[in-house]
């Protein structure tokens, strides 16, 4: 952007059309050149003296409230911006010791533009340029607006303390600039509004107090603090909303149910947990499928039985002489297949279904009280696919965690 | 009857950590049969207190959590660290690892939260323990309220800090829903120049717990500086003389005790 301007001015001096108009002003010391907000936009290039910018009005310039922005000598210039945009003054220029300078009103720039190709399109690439700042700004904008939205006040303050208008590209647009930066300066203004309604006030109240006994002078804070109930309570609804919580609270209501059972009775000290042997054996028909991972286990052992079986399916399908051979002597096949021999006391049949007959088989449940005396545990693991085992505490140890 | 007893505070730098050390030395010093675990998986510490480091830990925690080891073989017999143990006194501490290869793996998959309720169980079990300390992670998330809902006593350490009391509020709320039995609040390092009195008042009213005591903030410890168990460096100290007394309201119900 500031190459630009530079080409606009160094266009400005070498025009000789231009050069023609320019006309001569002579100041005094303490003169002022022209005013912040002053509408007449002219160009000047100094070619004796010194002129004071200031950054303010001419009243506080006199009651010495400001320093000068910035002094300039013979060879600069002054008032490209207005010159070229047609709008008030940023600053005020004022004459250190007298002074001669070059003056190019707006009317013979602008008539000078009408018939020059090149100063059109230096003017056009320098509106480009202006806009994609400006996007760039709105961009920004919409990104403090969402962080405010996500309670980050804090990194939106920081952000705008590093923000400076005048080096974002928008440097030496004047009246843009400034606006920008009034932008900012009230953005700033309401997200620390919103930080303080937000945030809990925290007050510290110091006071003295005057000691009798020992005649000293201690200081004494007072921790003032309230808690933001809305804000708490939003956090507090957001964890019991979470899946895991009912869980959290029937365990709960489980465990203050067992602690005061036993106070009653006096009885055994071992709180029922959803895992403890003896809380699911006692109950364990009603309960286990309540318990999510007790299900989960359950699922998967019925899963992989049912892809062990789906494999000796898919082999009976391909062959009609493997499912003959399945339905006649399944033991063999599927000692061949999985290179496992199922026990001898162990009984396997298979069925085929028909046309008009659907089978389901059911496996046993494996909160069956079974009589161990009578089966293997060989056995009973060759019943459960090898996946699960008839004590669900030990399932859920063994079972595969991903 | 064993109870679990969990440390907890909204965040992390409030000394939970030495606090839980002392405690726990000050009520096994009683004679009790104590178990701490380092629950704070994702920043373990407490192992630095009772003198451990990395070539000293073997089976931790995660071991039990990946199902590598049984919860007691993760157990380290720390008894002989008390000045003066009791007949029946026993310390046990089962620490998270600190390999940062493992930190990194729990960070990154978690845990089943529900293997520690099992782990609390067969600890209690296995080591006849009279009560169980939690050094929980600061925070909020499923297995912390997993450990406050198997608590007996919750106690929650805040510092003099709005984060704090607001963090606090959130627990507290929870704690209720999940109807822990007794909820007990420590105010840790309190500078001199605090009107504790008017602090606690405002404590006590707005969360409607007790303030079972206010730790001063001690020089002594910031010096000790996780070299040792406060309690157990400085038994003199008016910091442990407190803890003593807290030590007494977390079993207090116990009449044995007294």
């Amino acid at each position: 952007m500031t190459n630009l301007i530079n080409l606009i001015r160094d266009f400005l001096l070498s025009d000789s059309q231009l050069s023609q108009k320019m006309e001569p002003v002579e100041l005094t010391n303490g003169q002022v050149l022209f005013e912040r907000g002053d509408r007449e936009a002219n160009f000047y290039l100094i070619k004796n003296g010194q002129i004071r910018i200031y950054e303010c009005d001419l009243e506080k310039i006199r009651f010495a409230v400001r320093d000068s922005l910035d002094t300039l000598k013979a060879g600069q210039t002054l008032g490209e911006l207005a010159l070229i945009d047609g709008q008030p003054h940023s600053v005020t220029a004022v004459s250190l010791g007298s002074s001669d300078l070059l003056r190019l009103n707006r009317n013979d720039f602008l008539k000078r533009l009408h018939n020059c190709p090149e100063l059109s399109q230096l003017l056009i690439q320098l509106g480009n340029q202006r806009l994609s700042c400006l996007i760039d700004y709105i961009k920004s904008l919409e990104e403090w607006i969402h962080l405010v939205a996500n309670s980050q006040c804090d990194r939106v303050i920081e952000d705008l303390e590093e923000f400076d208008v005048r080096g974002e590209g928008l440097a030496k647009s004047g009246y843009l600039a400034g606006i920008l930066a009034t932008v900012a300066d009230s953005f700033k203004d309401i997200v620390q509004t919103v930080q303080q309604l937000k945030g809990n006030q925290c007050q510290l109240e110091v006071k003295l107090k005057f000691n009798l006994d020992d005649h000293q002078d201690r200081l004494e804070v007072k921790l003032k603090f309230d808690i933001n109930e809305h804000k708490y309570k939003q956090e507090v609804e957001e964890i019991v909303n979470a899946e895991y919580f009912s869980y959290l609270v029937k365990l709960a209501e489980r465990r203050n149910t067992t602690v005061s059972d036993t106070e009653k009775s006096g009885e055994s000290e071992d709180k029922v947990l959803p895992f403890n042997k003896s809380g699911v054996q006692s109950n364990s028909q009603v309960n286990f499928l309540q318990n999510p991972e007790i299900k989960q286990a359950l699922i998967r052992g019925l899963k992989s039985r049912s892809e062990i079986f789906n494999r000796l399916i898919l082999k009976a399908w391909e062959d009609e002489k493997i499912k003959r051979k399945f339905l006649a002597n399944p033991r063999e096949v599927y000692a061949k297949e999985f290179g496992y021999k199922l026990p001898d006391n162990l009984g396997f049949e298979v069925l085929e279904e028909t046309l008009n007959t659907i089978k389901i088989v059911l496996p046993i449940n494996p909160f069956t009280k079974i009589p161990k005396e009578e089966l293997s545990d060989e056995i009973l693991d060759a019943i459960a696919g090898g996946n699960w085992n008839v004590d669900n505490k030990d399932t859920f140890r063994n079972f595969d965690r991903e | 009857m064993s109870k679990i007893i969990s440390i907890h505070s909204y965040r992390g730098g409030t000394g939970k950590t030495n606090i839980t050390a002392s405690l726990a030395a000050i009520v096994s010093s009683m004679g009790k049969r104590v178990g701490i675990i380092d629950a704070d998986v994702q920043n373990p510490g407490i192992y630095v207190l009772f003198g451990f480091n990395e070539t000293t830990i073997n089976n931790s925690l995660n071991d039990y959590l990946w199902s590598r080891c049984k919860i007691f073989e993760a157990h380290y017999d720390v008894t002989s660290i008390l000045n003066k143990p009791t007949p029946g006194s026993f310390l046990s501490l089962i620490p998270a690892s600190i390999k940062p290869a493992e930190i990194g793996r729990i960070l990154r998959e978690g845990y089943d939260a529900r293997l520690l309720e099992m782990g609390f169980q067969d600890l209690i079990e296995q080591l006849n323990l009279d009560y169980l300390f939690i050094d929980t992670h600061p925070g909020l998330n499923e297995e912390i309220l997993l450990s406050i809902t198997l608590s007996d006593v919750l106690v929650l350490v805040i510092r003099p800090d709005r984060q704090d009391f607001q963090g606090t509020a959130v627990t507290v709320d929870l704690a209720r829903k999940l109807k822990v039995p007794k909820m007990l609040l420590l105010l840790n390092k309190v500078i001199k120049s605090l009107d504790l009195e008017d602090l606690t008042q405002q404590l006590e009213k707005t969360y409607k717990l007790p303030v079972a005591g206010t730790l001063p903030l001690s020089e002594e410890m910031v010096e000790l500086g996780s070299r040792g168990v406060f309690a157990l460096n400085y038994p003199k100290h008016p910091f442990t003389k407190l803890l003593e007394t807290i030590a007494h309201q977390i079993v207090g119900s116990d009449d044995e005790l007294n």
